[in-house]
């Protein structure tokens, strides 16, 4: 395996995220509402800054997954579509190398998107707030960056199953949205049930990987400490587990595949 | 090139023409929206109270710093909005000494604190090291690391829940509790009266005669304006409304009756009415879960007259 294709297969994609337009229209609709919300007063005081948090970072954790999902979900069926994908596999590249760049690729360039969304989000807060918790802002990125790769690879893989982009990314989204909504409760709700369905979402609840270990916005909007570096750590280790066997998955799954 | 602006010319008479025309037709048949309703109404309808009520315990949830149930959490502890809890008990314990103060309903949080309960298993455990797992109160400086050293800039904190608060009364004008305890937040912490006058009044014209509202404006005129005359006649037109609205109710709100008449009662004492004072103190004495501290007061106010 030669890091060197997979790097050249990831600058390709990465370019994608400059052509496209989904990026600077889920920007710029990103600024355009949260300079709305700022621009509200309430009660004549101008030092209220956590709603304005929020609503940033909800927005920015939306665009952020539309971004990576749907980049994902077009990057191996579209070269299918297009059947360039004979002439990239004549060159001497392997298609474990192919699934790897355009992981990497789409991971990149959501790590892009995902620093200009944090600066805006950063310059935003500071001038209302004029404080400056650069901890707490470093491990929201990277968790949040973390959570784009272990959705990246998911998506990948998805999109080796299903035949249509379009169909992948619908299912990444419902189970990403499902999963950071539910996820870290299934095991409350499967003491409520009956068996065999708590046998079913317990498998379920320990099998998903949990996205909430990399949902730190909490302790952004309210100004908490950073979260315990240690767990911080481990959940990134837990994060690029969960990638690592996506990402294996593909591999084998592309390696198999009928590409005619 | 003259006839395109001709046609133009003529097609904007004719939508001119119409609108005139259809205008006050749609009005009279828009029953709803020529009463109040206004461009959330119309679009939302009554599913505008299911989130005025999810911002309200927004709020709540902002007050708690993010430490807040969800919706598959126990919510034994926090089964009643705690924003509303601290503003109607807070100073209400202070006139009645009914063993309920600020300090003590923390104290009992505290204890409380059990929503999340024992961690199930590792993922559950994990999972809040990124949660907010501890109690704090904003008006105490919330969960910031860098507390302030001013108390008063600390309890300023509290302000971040105003917008919820702003937005819940936008959604539902007719939850009169969302103007009680704005106002209430915006006096006290805040020191911001003029705000809290002027949004307790937007809540009486979309309530008019709201016994709760009228009181809180007879407190802002008593506490901040020490205008004793328009405090007494804003908490004695609070009683009449309470005594047309919520007396007949099954359970009428006691506690509301019982902040009126003290305050009556304190002010009457202060102004030197002590008979009125002391037949104020009497009706708080009926409803009182602790008459025998009422009467204690009485004994006080009529100290106090024959002193005079």
């Amino acid at each position: 395996m030669q890091l060197r294709s997979i790097l050249s297969i990831a600058g390709v994609v990465n370019k994608e995220l400059y052509r496209r337009k989904d990026f600077y229209v889920l920007f710029i609709l990103t600024t355009l509402i949260t300079g709305l919300a700022g621009s509200v007063s309430f009660f004549n005081d101008d030092k209220i800054v956590h709603y304005l948090k929020e609503i940033c970072l909800t927005l920015i954790w939306i665009a952020s997954l539309v971004i990576s999902i749907t980049m994902a979900a077009r990057q191996i069926p579209a070269e299918r579509e297009s059947r360039t994908i004979f002439p990239l596999l004549a060159k001497p590249v392997s298609r474990s190398e192919v699934v790897l760049g355009k992981v990497l690729g789409c991971w990149l360039a959501s790590g892009l998107a995902l620093i200009c969304f944090y600066v805006f989000f950063i310059l935003a807060t500071a001038t209302r707030e004029h404080s400056w918790p650069l901890a707490t802002y470093f491990q929201a990125i990277v968790s949040h960056w973390m959570l784009l790769g272990i959705v990246t690879a998911l998506t990948v893989l998805s999109s080796l199953v299903f035949s249509a982009p379009s169909s992948a990314a619908t299912v990444c989204f419902i189970v990403t949205f499902g999963i950071l909504l539910v996820g870290r409760h299934l095991g409350k709700l499967a003491l409520q049930m009956q068996e065999p369905a708590r046998s079913i979402a317990y498998a379920f609840y320990f099998t998903i990987p949990q996205l909430s270990f990399f949902d730190i916005r909490e302790f952004v909007v309210h100004n908490y400490p950073p979260a315990p570096w240690g767990a911080w750590l481990f959940a990134l280790l837990y994060g690029l587990v969960y990638t690592g066997i996506f990402l294996l998955s593909s591999c084998v799954l592309f390696r198999r595949k009928e590409l005619s | 090139m003259r006839l395109a602006l001709l046609n133009l010319v003529l097609l904007l008479t004719l939508s001119v023409s119409l609108a005139t025309y259809l205008e006050p037709r749609y009005s009279k048949l828009s029953i709803r929206g020529s009463q109040s309703g206004g461009l959330i109404e119309t679009l939302m309808g009554d599913s505008r109270r299911l989130f005025a009520t999810h911002f309200l315990l927004k709020a709540d949830a902002y007050f708690h710093s993010g430490f807040y149930p969800s919706i598959f959490d126990s919510t034994k502890s926090f089964n009643e909005s705690h924003i509303a809890e601290v503003s109607s008990s807070a100073e209400e314990a202070e006139e009645q000494d009914d063993h309920h103060d600020h300090a003590e309903h923390e104290d009992h949080d505290e204890k409380k604190e059990t929503f999340l309960g024992k961690p199930q298993d590792w993922i559950d455990r994990f999972c809040r090291n990124f949660l907010p797992t501890s109690h704090t109160h904003l008006d105490q400086g919330g969960a910031s690391e860098n507390k302030p050293g001013d108390p008063d800039e600390a309890k300023s904190g509290v302000r971040e829940i105003l917008p919820w608060l702003k937005l819940s009364s936008e959604l539902d004008p007719n939850r009169t509790e969302t103007y009680v305890v704005s106002a209430y937040w915006l006096r006290t912490r805040l020191k911001k009266t003029k705000e809290a006058e002027d949004f307790l009044r937007d809540g009486l014209r979309a309530n008019p005669g709201s016994p709760s509202i009228l009181f809180e404006l007879g407190r802002i005129q008593e506490e901040a304006k020490k205008d004793a005359t328009l405090a007494r006649n804003l908490w004695e037109l609070a009683l009449k409304k309470w005594q047309e609205t919520e007396a007949t109710k099954k359970e009428p709100d006691q506690l509301l009756l019982s902040q009126i008449l003290t305050h009556l009662a304190k002010l009457e004492d202060d102004q030197k009415q002590f008979d009125r004072a002391i037949g104020y103190w009497e009706l708080v004495k009926r409803i009182s879960p602790v008459p025998e501290e009422i009467e204690k007061r009485i004994t006080e106010v009529k100290a106090r007259k024959v002193e005079n």
